[in-house]
């Protein structure tokens, strides 16, 4: 009945992609951390991938802390502190979030790959 | 009337509904900063610069924390050091020239005290030790019955400091000053006096969570994200400007358990004990020191009397987090804060007019 | 003396009266998800605009918009605002694309495309003005879907509403005629 013409395709298929542009944008889950930023008084910081599950070991001057990375989240497995803040943070999964070794001047956080914040506030 | 060609038209409708979908991506990237954190001021210290890639951020890291350990050393409540040898020459009577690093907070907390009603003050040092604050890790047990009621009998306050020009007396014996409350406020102000004289013109100097901006990243406002109190996660995204400080007082901060109670470091100094009622409070305003004293206030004040707490320091923006989860905030805050989805909110204004009972 | 519209005016007249009608008749009928309906006001417009121009299109809409609400009693409330602004955003966007009818672009297309425009003329006026809430965002993919749906099927119905051979006759040929 309708005759349709070759602009009818194109605003169906603008329109169409407009609408699933716009789901994936408002909907899409936020992009989970790609690396494990260490930064340590007096040394530069260092990134790990979070995509390689690994162990690494930094020595500080409390003694070392012992890192845990495993499918895409870090955590902080053993540090020497009494109070275990850091090993209290659990896992690091969001990007932003973060552990802190005060005894070993530590600190290490998950970062995406667009950083959402200038700054945390807490 | 001559048709005039087609393409041009189509390509114009087909490019107005692709500017469209541009408009919907939001095409926002972070422009490039640095970032610096290390230790200092007992805790941890995180500097955003603007832009990034031109500065010696190992030269910004070397001064910065000089100067943030020399502000922390002579302020320290408990340490040896100016503050340290103020309140022993408080404690003796007599008349003396105070150092020039303690003189303007104690100005400060003076004026703040008085427009507090004696809420936010910094004078009752002896009473935060009582609770087991003035030590590197905070511990029990806290003060008895006997002992809080001698403490709150005849309590010091910031006006026993006789104060002319930079001479000063002591006129309460248990006076002593500790400025938990307000100095980590002079200090990040200070730093970013500091980061201006090292070239630096935008930047954000955040220390243990609490901070304030100078400059601005580019076009753009800097995005502060808010961790929640009761939670990993993020419970708020606040966007801010030049020369606006964000300081937040919340009861997770320092503290222990005593007999399955948590023993907070934010004392009321009508109680003389832990603040109740508040997980947090959180202050956004030009003065990062009335902003880190404010943001006390409030939480001392609680879930009542805050707002009116926040008026007579002259605070339009502030949020508290209630034990709850749920989130007041005063109208002047709505529009620079994007909460949470799922967090339920109020607005809080106080009544103008209204007296807080004094304490 | 009396004075007898013009035929123009009769048939903006008479069009714009069936188009608050099913307005009228459409904001009777409970919809199932609040915030979409059908907008079967708009297979008038399309025809309008098709067989008048764009000048007629913009005087039925106008009329549409005010005789509805003030038949509603919704006048200069925030849904009058919000049907306004869809409308006129849907308008704004079809006058150029008028040109391309009917040789390149059926009456299919123009539905679409004013669906989409009315749902986001619509979506950024209650973003900017009336409820800046962050969450709103959240809200439009769901509404530009029914939008495309809705676009199909007015779309369809002005199609065969233009088929008609009494309504065929007064086809609106942008190429020789500027007036209707």
């Amino acid at each position: 009945m309708i005759r349709l013409r070759w602009g009818d395709g194109v605003v169906v298929a603008l329109a169409t992609a407009l609408v699933t542009t716009s789901f994936a944008l408002s909907y899409a889950p936020a992009a989970g951390p790609t690396h494990l930023v260490v930064t340590q008084a007096g040394t530069e910081p260092r990134h790990y991938p979070l995509n390689e599950s690994r162990t690494i070991r930094v020595q500080g001057v409390a003694g070392i802390t012992e890192i845990e990375i495993q499918s895409g989240r870090a955590r902080c497995l053993r540090s020497p502190g009494s109070r275990g803040i850091c090993e209290a943070a659990g896992w690091l999964e969001r990007p932003g979030d973060m552990a802190v070794s005060l005894p070993n001047r530590l600190t290490l956080q998950v970062q995406g790959p667009q950083r959402r914040f200038d700054s945390m506030h807490y | 009337m001559t048709r005039s060609p087609l393409h041009p038209r189509l390509r114009a409708a087909t490019g107005m509904l692709l500017l469209l979908l541009l408009a919907l991506t939001g095409c926002d990237r972070t422009p490039e900063t640095d970032r610096l954190t290390f230790q200092a001021f007992g805790t941890l210290v995180d500097i955003t610069v603007y832009p990034g890639g031109v500065h010696d951020l190992t030269r910004i890291e070397s001064k910065l924390s000089e100067d943030l350990e020399g502000m922390h050393s002579a302020w320290h409540a408990w340490e040896p050091g100016s503050l340290g040898r103020t309140n022993q020459l408080l404690a003796t009577g007599g008349e003396f020239s105070a150092p020039p690093s303690v003189l303007p907070l104690i100005e400060y907390a003076q004026e703040l005290e008085q427009k507090t009603n004696g809420l936010f003050n910094p004078a009752l040092g002896r009473l935060i030790a009582a609770w087991g604050f003035h030590q590197d890790e905070a511990a029990g047990p806290p003060p008895d019955a006997d002992r809080l009621d001698a403490l709150l009998a005849d309590p010091p306050r910031m006006s026993d400091i006789e104060r002319r020009g930079v001479r000063l007396r002591g006129q309460h014996p248990d006076l002593q000053l500790d400025f938990g409350g307000m100095a980590k406020g002079f200090a990040v102000a200070h730093s970013l006096d500091l980061l201006t004289d090292l070239g630096v013109e935008h930047a954000i100097v955040n220390a243990g969570g609490d901070l304030m901006t100078r400059g601005r990243p580019g076009d753009r406002a800097w995005r502060i994200g808010v961790r929640d109190p009761l939670g990993k996660g993020v419970l708020a995204s606040i966007e801010l400007g030049s020369g606006e400080a964000l300081f937040t007082s919340g009861d997770y901060e320092r503290g222990y358990e005593w007999e399955g109670e948590r023993i907070h470091h934010v004392i009321d100094p009508r109680s003389g004990r832990p603040s109740r009622g508040l997980v947090a409070a959180t202050v956004l305003h030009g003065d990062a020191a009335l902003a880190d004293a404010a943001a006390t206030t409030l939480m001392i004040a609680g879930p009542e009397d805050w707002p009116l707490y926040a008026r007579r320091l002259g605070v339009a923006r502030a949020l508290v987090v209630l034990p709850d989860g749920s989130v007041e905030l005063t109208p002047e805050m709505v529009p620079r804060v994007e909460l949470r989805g799922e967090v339920i909110h109020r607005i809080r204004a106080a009544e103008p007019g209204v007296g807080a009972n004094p304490p | 003396m009396t004075t007898v519209p013009a035929l123009a005016d009769r048939r903006i007249a008479a069009l714009a009266a069936l188009a608050i009608g099913l307005q009228v008749i459409e904001a009777a009928i409970p919809s199932p998800v609040p915030g979409i309906k059908p907008g079967l006001a708009n297979v008038i417009t399309l025809v309008t605009l098709v067989t008048l121009g764009w000048r007629a299109a913009l005087a039925v809409t106008l009329l549409r918009v005010m005789g509805s609400s003030l038949l509603l009693g919704t006048v200069l409330s925030p849904g009058f605002w919000l049907s306004l602004a869809g409308a006129l955003a849907a308008l704004a966007v079809l006058a150029p694309l008028l040109r391309l009818y009917p040789r390149h672009l059926s009456a299919l297309g123009l539905a679409v495309t004013a669906a989409m425009a009315h749902t986001l003329g619509q979506f950024l006026l209650a973003w900017a003005v009336i409820i800046p809430h962050p969450q709103l965002p959240l809200l439009l993919p769901p509404l530009l879907l029914a939008a495309l749906i809705t676009g199909l099927v007015t779309g369809i119905l002005t199609a065969s509403v233009l088929a008609d051979p009494r309504i065929q006759r007064h086809v609106f040929d942008p190429s020789t005629n500027q007036s209707g």
